[in-house]
């Protein structure tokens, strides 16, 4: 398989990698913070790939792995982060209170959720990239999603 | 439905130009510099330090200026590392030295001008796999218009982790500025342009890799095969550790080991030295932790590692 650049691998991947690393974050900062350092050691360790559905996966893995690392931080647990303005608000598809209720989410939910419904991935092969066993993961998306629905069902009443 | 809200928000999510391009050029530079480029830097490089000699030289330092360094400056140039967004600190690194095979030391300076107090200060390799989580200053008096001067040591599993991983030193602080508002400062460091003393040869050193909750890492020491974990303390985990090694394939019932393990800095740690031969260890192959809190099995996560790797001659 040709290997792409790395130019050509930001540009493809640019979204995805931060989309799921604010999945898991929800702090945009971190995010960018989470975006340099996953293609940096992209750029560093120049893994040859054998399809693009691998390269992919592995661009997953370590951006949840990056993230996961950045909340097991003993100082990321004692910072109160200040309230941010995000970008996603001025944006015509911006869903305030889904965006809310996310923030309210476990970050393991969050990741499972949004590799399930937005890149389409099955919790089988969420498994894969996340390191866990199939049953974690179908019960993580069940309870994500019903704590979601619950949180939403909250603003609807309130 | 909830699938449609939820595409819908994070499709409308996207990383800026100006990320890519700063990524970008932070993985590229290296690269594709020039021999041209690399010149004209280094006069660049040249002139900036001629310049900077000169101007200390004619421009005497203020009175009530805390002396920088001055024994070491010009054998040992600072290197700054950056300012905060608001140019409130300053953090400045020198003398970074390999205290023993396995302690990096370096002298840190904090400066901040308008900085009442400095809450936290941690520092960690950006690579994460294992190091001791620094912390310094912890609501220490910071007074304004002054600088703290730090030695800093972070001990490593073995050399080898310095010159393999991590290349990254992350340093994270915290501050309180006088309207009491918190702000955060994350700085990055290659610690690989220092110029290191220690020159024991590589050991040869595998990561195992990490879950959610356990960080292995593998050397050999002394014709031993060490497997070090480190575990955070919070949540609540084990006091104790099962660890299972066996054969590739076959079930984990080779070798047991259950020991006390030790909690610094917030993580608990256990170190395992695996007395097996050379001419055994490389057919075992899959190494399963089961960590446990009393008699209750919390859970238990499969890794597959290959060791041969360890055992080249």
């Amino acid at each position: 398989m040709e290997q792409p650049s790395l130019e050509q691998v930001i540009h493809s991947y640019a979204d995805m990698v931060y989309r799921l690393a604010y999945a898991y974050l929800r702090n945009l900062t971190d995010a960018d913070d989470a975006f340099q350092d996953v293609f940096l050691k992209y750029a560093e360790k120049a893994p040859a790939f054998t399809s693009e559905e691998h390269r992919k996966a592995w661009l997953i893995r370590v951006t949840i792995n990056r993230c996961r690392s950045h909340y097991r931080s003993g100082w990321r647990k004692r910072i109160i982060p200040l309230d941010e303005a995000r970008n996603a608000a001025t944006s015509p598809s911006f869903d305030p209170e889904l965006d809310e209720a996310l923030t309210r989410l476990p970050a393991k939910y969050r990741t499972v959720i949004h590799l399930h419904y937005f890149e389409n991935y099955t919790t089988s092969e969420i498994a894969c990239l996340t390191g866990q066993r199939d049953a974690t993961v179908r019960s993580q998306l069940t309870r994500g999603r019903k704590m979601l629905e619950n949180l939403l069902k909250g603003d609807c009443d309130a | 439905m909830l699938k449609e809200r939820y595409t819908r928000l994070a499709g409308s999510l996207h990383a800026r130009d100006a990320l890519i391009e700063r990524t970008l050029d932070a993985a590229l530079r290296p690269r594709t510099r020039s021999s041209v480029g690399w010149c004209l830097t280094a006069l660049a490089v040249c002139a900036l330090m001629v310049l900077a000699v000169v101007v200390t030289q004619i421009i005497p330092p203020p009175k009530d200026s805390i002396a920088f360094n001055d024994e070491t400056a010009s054998e040992d140039p600072l290197l700054p590392l950056g300012h905060a967004a608001s140019d409130d600190l300053t953090l400045l690194v020198s003398n970074a030295r390999m205290a023993d095979a396995r302690t990096l030391s370096f002298d840190l300076v904090i400066r901040g001008d308008k900085v009442d107090k400095l809450s936290t200060f941690d520092i960690m390799p950006s690579a994460h796999l294992y190091c001791q989580e620094t912390r310094l200053a912890d609501q220490d008096e910071f007074a304004p218009d002054n600088e703290r001067h730090f030695t800093i040591s972070l001990e490593a599993f073995s050399d080898s982790y310095w010159r393999t991983f991590g290349p990254m030193l992350q340093m994270e602080i915290s501050q309180y500025t006088s309207g009491n508002t918190r702000q955060q400062i994350c700085h990055n460091m290659d610690w690989r342009t220092m110029d290191f003393t220690c020159t024991d040869t590589d050991k040869p050193l595998i990561v195992l890799g990490e879950n959610a909750a356990i960080t292995a890492l593998f050397f050999e020491e002394d014709g031993k095969l060490h497997i070090l974990t480190r575990q955070p303390t919070e949540p609540p985990v084990s006091d104790y550790m099962l660890l299972w090694l066996s054969h590739k394939g076959a079930l984990p019932n080779s070798n047991a080991i259950s020991e006390q393990a030790t909690v610094r800095n917030g993580f608990l740690y256990t170190d395992y030295g695996f007395d097996i031969t050379r001419e055994v260890l490389p057919d075992y192959q899959l190494l399963t932790f089961t960590q446990s809190t009393g008699e209750v099995i919390r859970g238990s996560w499969p890794f597959t590692v290959d060791l041969t790797p360890l055992f080249v001659q």
